[in-house]
C-alpha cells in the first residue's frame, strides 16, 4: 500500500493475551514496587507526626502568616482534586464519546481518582485550624439550632468533593466487580477471600452485564455535571474573594479545563510506570492509545491556554493598578522564574510537541512531558494561590514572602505517598487493566477487507 | 454617606490630622483584650496579633517626605466581605452594627482573613503564653482565644454590652461618651471619637458632620460599607512634591485649598501656610508666586 | 460544718446587702473614673479603680488603676487631671507587665535588720556619697535632699528629660528655674529643631492632646507646624513641612531665624549666635544648589513667625549642641511672645535651702564617682545609659542599687560587691508631687493599687524616710511609714477625697478643702530669683560661642534615634518590644538606619547586616535603609541592647532578638556642654557578609505608589 493510515491499525492481540496481561501482575511483588511502597509508608508517617506536632503546636507550624492565610495546604488541595479530574474526562467523558481505545486506560484513570481524591479532601481539614471542630461544617442538626452558612464557598467545597468521591467509588467498584468475579478463579489464598467478598458473587449472567452496562452509561451522563461543578467549586474558593489575583470571572472554567488536563497528565505518568512495571502491557496500551490520548490532551491544552491567557490578558490591557502589581510581581519579581517555567512546561513546550504524531507515540518522551506538566501545574497553583496574597495589599503590614515549612512538605509529601503507595498497592491486587473492557472491545473488532484495503472497526457495542 | 440597617450603629472616625503615632491606642488594646504577645521570631515572621495597627505612610523620596499615622482597626463594616465566606457563621452581624467574631464556633480556615481588604483580621497561628504571674493582668470581661481561631477588633464590646445593661438597668438609652473602647480611651490628642452614629447629636455624628469635606472610607472601592470614617489631614504643600496628593485639599478647579469649606471664618491676621509652595528645582522665585493659595492673597511682605 | 437554711438566709441578705452598698457607690458621672470603694463592698469581678501617679516616664501623670480582684488589668487616665486628661501613655500601660514579671528582682538580704539601717549605717561613714536619681519631686525628693545633705553628698539627676539642664537653660531666659510647658493648646505656630517633643516632653498625655486641640479646634484656623531635624521622628512626621539638616546643625537654624526675626523688629538676639541664612544653609548641610532655596525658606518662615499670633519654638536635647538649640529656642520663643510658659514640680515640705553644690551635672559626674565612697543609685540603669561610667561605678565601694527588675547595673552591681534592693513598681507604693503653674497648681497623690508583689521590695519613699530616720534627718515628724507620712497634716475626709482623685487639681475655695495650708500658693513674685533650693542655679553665663562645636563633614554622623523604649528601663516588657516603632515599625529588633544614597554606595539592601564603628567601638546590625534619615548621619535605635537577656519567662515568648545599646559608641563627652552627647562625629559605615532578618511591617513587596486614603 502506498498509504497506510496508522490511526486504524488495531491492536494485534488476542484475548488470552489480554487475560494474561491483566491479570498477571495480581499477586507479584517485585523489588521496585515493594520500594516504593515503604517509601510511601514512610512518608505517610513521617506526614501523620508533622500533622500531630501541628494539632498540638497550631497552624505556627505552617509557614502561614499575615496576610498569607492559606498557604501550601491549599495548593495541595486544588493540585489533587484537579489531577483527580482523570478519571471523570476518560471515564466518563470517553465512555460518552464512544472512543473505542479508552477501555486500556479506563480503570487507571478512576483509580487515580480513588487515590487523588481522599487526599484532597483530607487538607481541608488538615489546613483548618481547630480540626476537631471539622463537624461543625456538616449540616447536622443540633440543640442549639445551629447550621453552617450555605453561602459560604467552603460549604460547597463540602459537598461537591463528597459527591465526587462516593460516585467515583462507586463506579470504580461496580466496575471492577466484573474483573473481580472472572480473575475470581485464578486467585489463592487470601486473594482469592478478598474477591470472593468483593465480586458479590458475580455469576457473570446476562442480566448482571446489563446492570453494569447501564450503570456505566448512567454514571457517565451524572458524574459529568459533578465534575465540572467541582472543580468550578473549588475555582469559586479563590474566585469569590476579593484578592486581585483571585477574583477573576473566568476561574471557573479556567480550573476545570486545568484539571482535565493536569488529570490527563497523571494518567500519562501512570501509565508510563505501568508500561515500565509490567512490560506486558506494552500489548494493551499501544502507541495508538498514547496517540489518541495525546490528542485529547493537546485539545485541553489548547483551551486551558485559551482560558488561562483569558485571565491575564484583560487584566494587563486594562492597566488596573491592583491587578497590574500583582503581574507585575509575578513575571517580574520573586515569582518570576516559576512563572516563566509555568509558561513554558504548560504551555510552550507540550502545546508544541503534542502536535506531533511521532511524539505522540513515544512512550519515554511523553513520560518525561507528563512530569514536566504535572510539576508546572503544580506551580500554577502556587501561582494562583500565593501572590495574590502577599500583593494584596493597599495597607502597609506585609512581611516576608511565603515560604513552605518542613510541616506542610512532611504532609505533603505524605499525601503524594497516599497516592503513590496507594496506586501501587492497588496494581498489586486488583487488575489495573480492565478486562471485560478490553475483551469486549476486541471481539467486537472486525476485519473488513475494502478494496484491498484492511479496514478494522469495531462493531458498536451494547 | 453611610445607610443604617438598624436602631443602632456603632461607629468611630479617625482624624489622621490628630494622629501622632505614639501608639497608647496599640497598648490600651493589648490591654483590654488580652492579646497575646508572639515573640520577636513569631514577629518577623509576620504573625503580630495586634487587632489595631498604626500604619505608618509615607510618600516620597528624601527631602521631601510625607509622613502619615493611620490607625487601622476592623471598621465594622456594613457588607463586611468576611461574613459571607465563614463556613460555619463565626464572622456574624450584631444588631447594633457591629462584625462580630465568636470564638467557640470558629474552626479556623481563615478564608474570612483572606478575603479582609484592611488585613485587620489576626489568627492565632501558636498557643498564646503568659508565663507566671504574668497572667494576672488578663482582663476577665474578654475571653482568652486558643491557637486555631480568628481574632479581631470588636469594638471593645464587653465595655458596649456592659454600657447596654447599665442602660437597661437604669431603664434609659446609652448616653454619649459612656461607652468608649480602650484605644478611643487612651487617645490623647481624641483623634479617636467613638459612639452611635445613628444618633446625630452625638460626638462622632457632630465630628462627622463639621469634618465632612475631609472625611473619607479607606478601601471602600470594594463597597465595603466600614463604619469607621477617616479624615484626612490637610498638610500644607510647600516644600513636598507636588505628586503626592494625599493631604492636598485638590479642589475641582485645580486650586489647592487650606481649611476651605466655609466652615472656618479666616481672621485677617491668620497665619499663613508655614512657607510658600515653591518646588526646590525652580530658579526663578517669581515663577514660584503661589496663585494656587487664593484665600491667602493678603500675606504682608511675602515674596 | 453544718449550713441551715438560716445561715443561707443570712448569706443571702448579706449578699443583698453588699450588693446594694455597690450599687449605692457607683458615682453618678460618667466622666470621673477614679472610684474609691471599700473593697468588701465590691462584688466579685467588679472592678475597683486606684487613682494613682505613674512615673514611668519620669514626669508623674496621675492615672487611675483598674483593678479586678486584687489583680491590677489595666491603667487609664484621670478625667479632667491637667497632665494625664484622662489618658495614659503606652509606658503607663505596659506597666503592668513589669508588676507581673516573672524576672522582677526578689529579695536583697539584709539579715535582721532591715536594708535602710544597713545603708544608713555605712552611710554614716562613707565620704561624699552620690545619689543618682531618676527624679526629684515630692516627698520622695525632699527626703533625698535632706538625706544627701546630712551626708555632705551630691545628687546626680539623670532622667532622660534633662530635666536640670532645662531648668538652668530656663533660668538664664526667664528668670525662673523652671520646666518648659509646650501650651500647644493656645499656639497656631509650632517650630520644632531637634525635638521629639510629641514623645519626650513631661507628660506626653498633655502634650498630645494640646497637639489635637493644636490642630484641630472647631472655630480655629488649623495650627502649622514645621520641623527641622536631621532624622524625621515621630514628632516631626506630624509636621506640615520637615527640612532636614545635618546632625548637630540645629543651633544654626535657631541662629539664622533669630538674627532675622531681630531685624523684624522682634527683639534683640545674643550676637555670638546670629548668623545669615546664607551661613545656616551652609552648616547646616544643605548642597549648594539649594542653598538659596533654604535660606529662602527661612526667610518666610520668619515672616510667618511674625505673623502668627502665638507661636511656639521649641529645641530639643537630641545630638550634639543640644543645650545651645534649647537655648536658642527658648529665647527666640521669648521675643516672639515676650515670655515662655513654664511650670514647676517642687518639693513638698521641709526642706527650703539647700547649699549651691548639692547637685552636679553629666561633666561632673565621673569625678564625683571616681571620688565617691557610696553610691545610691535610685532607679536608673547607670551602666546602660551610661556605659563610660561603668568602671567609675565599678570603683565605688559601697554600691546601692534600687531597681523593680534585673538591668545591666544590677549585674554589674552584682558582680561586684554591690548590694541589689528591690523596689516596689508604683502601682504598689505611696508617693505625691506638687505642681505650680500659671495655669493652676495640683497635689498630685500615689497609692498603691495592688498590694506589694514581692515581699521583699521596698517602697521608694519608704526607703528614704526610713533612711532619713536612721540618720536623724527631720522630714517633718517622725513617721516613717509613707501612708502616715503623706497624711501626717491631712484630716480623714480630705485624705479620702484626695485617694478618690488621686489628688487635688481643681481651683476650689479653701472653705471646702480647709488644707489649703498644706499647700502653698504659686510663688509669683520670684522672677528674678531662683526659688528656694535652686540657688546653683545663680551667676550661669550665657554660652560662648566656641561652643557650637564642629560638625564633621568626614565620615558620618552617629546619631541616638528616639524610640519609645526611651532611655532603656522598659526593654523588659514584652508589650513595648513587640510594639513596632513609629518610624521604621520594626520589632524587637535593633537596626542600623541609613540613608538610601549611602546604601546605594556601599550595596546594601534592606536586612544585610552592617557595621558602624566610632574610634574603637564597633556595633553590627542589620540595615535599615529609610527617607527619614539625613544621608550624612547613621542612627541606632535608643532603648535596646541590654546586657542581661534574657529575662527568664520572657524568653519563653521569645527574645531571639538582636538588640545593640547605641551609647556604647558615645564616650561620654559632653558636646563643648554640661550634658551628655547623645551623637557624635566620625562614624564609619561598613558592609558586613549575610543578612539576618529585620521584623518590620512596612515590607512592601513591590514598591508601586498606594494611597490608602482615597481623593
Amino acid at each position: 500500500m502506498s498509504h497506510v493510515n496508522k490511526n486504524f491499525r488495531a491492536a494485534e492481540v488476542s484475548i488470552p493475551e489480554i487475560y494474561d496481561a491483566c491479570f498477571e501482575p495480581i499477586g507479584k511483588s517485585g523489588w521496585r514496587s515493594n520500594i516504593v511502597i515503604l517509601l510511601s509508608l514512610c512518608a505517610i508517617l513521617i506526614g501523620a507526626l508533622a500533622f500531630a506536632g501541628q494539632m498540638y503546636y497550631g497552624l505556627g507550624q505552617t509557614g502561614l502568616h499575615i496576610p498569607v492565610y492559606w498557604g501550601g495546604y491549599i495548593i495541595t488541595f486544588v493540585f489533587w482534586i484537579g489531577v483527580a479530574h482523570a478519571g471523570a474526562l476518560i471515564s466518563a467523558l470517553l465512555r460518552l464519546t464512544g472512543a473505542e481505545w479508552k477501555s486500556a486506560v479506563t480503570r487507571v484513570a478512576e483509580v487515580i481518582t480513588l487515590f487523588t481524591l481522599p487526599a484532597a479532601g483530607s487538607f481541608p481539614l488538615i489546613h483548618m485550624g481547630r480540626t476537631e471542630l471539622f463537624y461543625y461544617m456538616l449540616p447536622v442538626p443540633n440543640n442549639r439550632l445551629l447550621w453552617p452558612n450555605f453561602k459560604s464557598m467552603l460549604m460547597w467545597d463540602v459537598f461537591a468533593v463528597s459527591t465526587y468521591l462516593t460516585g467515583s467509588v462507586l463506579f470504580l467498584y461496580v466496575t471492577l466487580v466484573p474483573d473481580l468475579g472472572i480473575a475470581r478463579p485464578r486467585m489463592k489464598g487470601w486473594y482469592k477471600t478478598l474477591y470472593t467478598l468483593l465480586s458479590w458473587g458475580w455469576r457473570g449472567t446476562a442480566e448482571e452485564w446489563k446492570r453494569v452496562m447501564e450503570a456505566a452509561a448512567l454514571y457517565s451522563v451524572i458524574i459529568l455535571p459533578v465534575v465540572i461543578s467541582v472543580h468550578t467549586i473549588v475555582s469559586w474558593d479563590f474566585a469569590m474573594q476579593l484578592v486581585p489575583g483571585w477574583h477573576s470571572e473566568v476561574f471557573g472554567p479556567l480550573f476545570f479545563v486545568g484539571a482535565l488536563y493536569s488529570g490527563t497528565a497523571a494518567v500519562f505518568t501512570m501509565l508510563g510506570l505501568l508500561l515500565w512495571t509490567y512490560p506486558s502491557f506494552k500489548k494493551v496500551i499501544t502507541p495508538v492509545h498514547y496517540d489518541m490520548l495525546g490528542r485529547v490532551w493537546l485539545v485541553l491544552g489548547l483551551s486551558w491556554a485559551y482560558l488561562f491567557f483569558n485571565d491575564f490578558m484583560p487584566k494587563y490591557y486594562a492597566h488596573i493598578p491592583d491587578k497590574i502589581e500583582y503581574l507585575y510581581y509575578n513575571g517580574f519579581g520573586p515569582y518570576a522564574a516559576a512563572t516563566w517555567f509555568l509558561v513554558i512546561g504548560n504551555f510552550a513546550l507540550p502545546l508544541f510537541c503534542l502536535a506531533f504524531q511521532d511524539f505522540r507515540r513515544s512512550f519515554l518522551p511523553m513520560f518525561v512531558l507528563s512530569i514536566i506538566v504535572n510539576i508546572a501545574m503544580y506551580i500554577e497553583r502556587v501561582f494562583i494561590v500565593i501572590p495574590g496574597l502577599e500583593v494584596y495589599n493597599g495597607l502597609n503590614f506585609n512581611t516576608i514572602p511565603y515560604t513552605y515549612s518542613t510541616t506542610e512538605i512532611a504532609v505533603i509529601v505524605a499525601t503524594f505517598g497516599w497516592v503513590i503507595g496507594g496506586l501501587t498497592l492497588f496494581c498489586r491486587i486488583f487488575p489495573i487493566l480492565p478486562y471485560w473492557e478490553l475483551a469486549e472491545t476486541k471481539a467486537r473488532q472486525v476485519e473488513v477487507d475494502m478494496a484491498g484495503v484492511k479496514v478494522n472497526y469495531f462493531q458498536a457495542g451494547e | 454617606m453611610q445607610e443604617f440597617h438598624g436602631k443602632y450603629q456603632w461607629g468611630m472616625t479617625v482624624d489622621v490630622d490628630k494622629c501622632t503615632g505614639c501608639k497608647a491606642c496599640v497598648i490600651a488594646c493589648r490591654a483590654e483584650n488580652n492579646i497575646a504577645v508572639v515573640g520577636a521570631e513569631q514577629a518577623a515572621m509576620g504573625r503580630l496579633m495586634d487587632w489595631l495597627r498604626i500604619e505608618r505612610i509615607h510618600h516620597g523620596h528624601f527631602p521631601h517626605v510625607q509622613v502619615d499615622f493611620i490607625p487601622m482597626l476592623c471598621q465594622q463594616c456594613g457588607a463586611a466581605p468576611c461574613e459571607s465566606v465563614c463556613p460555619v457563621f463565626a464572622s456574624v452581624h450584631t444588631h447594633d452594627g457591629l462584625n462580630g467574631q465568636i470564638y467557640n464556633r470558629c474552626i479556623g480556615t481563615r478564608v474570612c482573613g483572606n478575603n479582609c481588604p484592611y488585613h485587620v483580621r489576626m489568627f492565632n497561628f501558636v498557643y498564646p503564653k503568659w508565663p507566671t504571674p504574668m497572667e494576672k493582668l488578663l482582663n476577665p470581661d474578654v475571653t482568652q482565644r486558643q491557637e486555631g481561631v480568628m481574632e479581631k477588633c470588636t469594638f471593645c464590646v464587653q465595655r458596649i454590652r456592659r454600657g447596654n445593661v447599665d442602660a437597661k438597668v437604669e431603664n434609659r438609652e446609652i448616653l454619649d461618651g459612656e461607652v468608649r473602647p480602650a484605644c478611643v480611651q487612651a487617645c490623647a490628642s481624641e483623634a479617636l471619637v467613638f459612639g452611635l452614629l445613628t444618633d446625630p447629636e452625638s460626638s462622632v455624628s457632630r465630628n462627622l458632620n463639621q469634618n465632612k469635606h475631609r472625611s473619607v472610607l479607606v478601601h471602600n472601592d470594594h463597597d465595603t460599607r466600614p463604619n469607621v470614617i477617616y479624615l484626612r489631614p490637610e498638610r500644607d504643600p510647600s516644600a513636598l512634591e507636588p505628586v503626592a496628593p494625599l493631604g492636598e485639599v485638590q479642589r475641582r478647579d485645580g486650586h489647592a485649598g487650606h481649611d476651605h469649606g466655609g466652615h472656618q471664618p479666616t481672621p485677617e491676621n491668620s497665619p499663613t501656610p508655614a512657607v510658600e509652595p515653591t518646588p526646590v528645582e525652580t530658579s526663578t522665585p517669581a515663577a514660584a508666586a503661589p496663585a494656587s493659595t487664593p484665600a491667602l492673597t493678603a500675606t504682608p511682605g511675602a515674596q | 460544718m453544718k449550713f441551715n437554711r438560716r445561715d443561707f438566709l443570712k448569706v443571702g441578705l448579706l449578699s443583698a446587702s453588699a450588693l446594694s452598698f455597690s450599687a449605692c457607690g457607683r458615682p453618678v458621672e460618667h466622666g470621673l473614673v477614679s472610684q474609691y470603694q471599700m473593697p468588701e463592698y465590691k462584688l466579685l469581678g467588679e472592678p475597683s479603680f486606684w487613682a494613682s501617679t505613674c512615673t514611668e516616664l519620669r514626669s508623674d501623670c496621675a492615672v487611675s488603676v483598674k483593678t479586678v480582684e486584687n489583680r491590677a488589668i489595666h491603667v487609664i487616665g484621670i478625667a479632667g487631671h491637667f497632665f494625664s486628661k484622662g489618658t495614659a501613655t503606652s509606658a503607663a500601660v505596659s506597666g503592668l507587665t513589669t508588676l507581673y514579671h516573672p524576672a522582677r528582682l526578689k529579695g536583697a538580704s539584709a539579715g535582721d535588720t532591715t536594708v535602710a539601717a544597713e545603708v544608713a549605717k555605712l552611710a554614716s561613714r562613707s565620704k561624699s556619697p552620690l545619689f543618682v536619681v531618676d527624679r526629684l519631686c515630692g516627698s520622695l525628693g525632699d527626703a533625698v535632699v535632706e538625706v544627701a545633705q546630712k551626708l555632705g553628698g551630691k545628687i546626680w539627676v539623670c532622667d532622660s528629660h534633662h530635666s536640670m539642664a532645662e531648668r538652668r537653660i530656663l533660668k538664664a531666659v526667664t528668670g525662673r528655674a523652671e520646666l518648659p510647658l509646650a501650651d500647644l493648646e493656645n499656639r497656631d505656630y509650632l517650630v520644632t529643631v531637634g525635638s521629639n517633643l510629641l514623645q519626650e516632653s513631661y507628660a506626653p498625655t498633655r502634650t498630645g492632646w494640646a497637639f489635637g486641640r493644636f490642630r484641630r479646634t472647631p472655630g480655629r484656623l488649623r495650627g502649622k507646624m514645621v520641623s527641622f531635624s536631621s532624622r524625621m521622628n515621630p514628632t516631626d512626621a506630624n509636621s506640615d513641612v520637615w527640612e532636614p539638616v545635618i546632625s548637630g546643625s540645629e543651633p544654626y537654624v535657631l541662629g539664622a531665624l533669630g538674627k532675622l526675626l531681630s531685624e523684624k523688629g522682634k527683639g534683640a538676639f545674643p550676637s555670638w549666635a546670629a548668623i545669615t541664612p546664607e551661613e545656616a544653609a551652609e552648616k547646616c548641610g544643605i548642597e549648594e544648589a539649594h542653598r538659596a532655596d533654604f535660606a529662602k525658606k527661612l526667610n518666610k518662615l520668619a515672616d510667618r513667625l511674625v505673623e502668627a499670633r502665638s507661636p511656639l519654638v521649641v529645641g530639643g536635647f537630641q545630638g550634639v549642641n543640644g543645650e545651645t538649640t534649647v537655648y536658642l529656642a527658648h529665647t527666640i520663643t521669648k521675643m516672639l511672645n515676650g515670655d515662655v510658659t513654664t511650670f514647676e514640680p517642687d518639693l513638698l515640705i521641709g526642706n527650703k535651702k539647700s547649699p549651691g553644690d548639692l547637685f552636679i551635672n553629666d561633666a561632673e559626674v565621673s569625678g564625683a564617682l571616681q571620688g565617691a565612697e557610696m553610691v545610691v543609685v535610685h532607679n536608673v540603669d547607670l551602666v546602660y545609659r551610661f556605659p563610660w561610667l561603668e568602671e567609675s561605678f565599678k570603683g565605688v565601694k559601697n554600691k546601692f542599687v534600687l531597681a523593680t527588675m534585673p538591668n545591666d547595673t544590677t549585674e554589674v552591681n552584682n558582680t561586684n560587691k554591690g548590694m541589689t534592693i528591690p523596689l516596689r513598681t508604683w502601682m504598689e507604693d505611696w508617693g505625691d508631687l506638687l505642681v505650680k503653674s500659671p495655669q493652676g497648681s495640683w497635689y498630685g497623690l500615689a497609692q498603691p493599687a495592688v498590694k506589694n508583689q514581692i515581699p521583699d521590695a521596698v517602697s521608694a519613699l519608704g526607703f528614704m524616710l526610713e533612711l532619713a530616720d536612721e540618720l536623724k534627718v527631720s522630714l517633718g515628724n517622725k513617721k516613717t511609714n509613707p501612708r502616715e507620712f503623706l497624711q501626717r497634716e491631712l484630716t480623714e475626709e480630705q485624705w479620702e477625697d484626695l485617694l478618690v482623685r488621686g489628688g487635688h487639681w481643681e481651683r476650689e475655695p479653701d472653705s471646702i478643702y480647709g488644707h489649703e495650708a498644706a499647700f502653698p500658693p504659686p510663688a509669683t513674685e520670684n522672677a528674678g530669683t531662683a526659688p528656694d533650693g535652686y540657688n546653683v542655679f545663680e551667676g550661669v553665663s550665657p554660652l560662648e560661642p566656641s561652643k557650637l562645636g564642629e560638625v564633621s563633614g568626614e565620615g558620618l554622623n552617629f546619631i541616638i534615634l528616639p524610640t519609645h523604649l526611651g532611655d532603656g528601663h522598659m526593654a523588659d516588657r514584652p508589650w513595648m518590644q513587640e510594639m513596632p516603632d513609629a518610624m521604621t515599625t520594626v520589632v524587637w529588633d535593633s537596626w542600623i538606619e541609613i540613608g538610601h544614597s549611602v546604601a546605594a554606595g556601599l550595596g546594601v539592601k534592606r536586612h544585610d547586616r552592617v557595621s558602624v564603628t566610632v574610634g574603637d567601638k564597633v556595633i553590627k546590625g542589620s540595615a535599615y535603609l529609610s527617607p527619614f534619615i539625613h544621608p550624612k548621619s547613621v542612627g541606632i535605635p535608643s532603648g535596646r541592647g541590654q546586657r542581661l537577656k534574657p529575662h527568664g519567662a520572657v524568653s519563653e515568648i521569645g527574645w531571639v532578638s538582636e538588640g545593640s545599646n547605641p551609647k556604647t559608641l558615645l564616650d561620654g563627652s559632653t558636646g563643648g556642654g554640661e550634658y551628655f552627647s547623645s551623637a557624635t562625629a566620625g562614624a564609619t559605615l561598613k558592609k558586613e557578609e549575610g543578612s539576618r532578618l529585620l521584623a518590620t511591617f512596612d515590607e512592601r513587596v513591590y514598591n508601586l505608589p498606594r494611597h490608602v486614603l482615597p481623593e
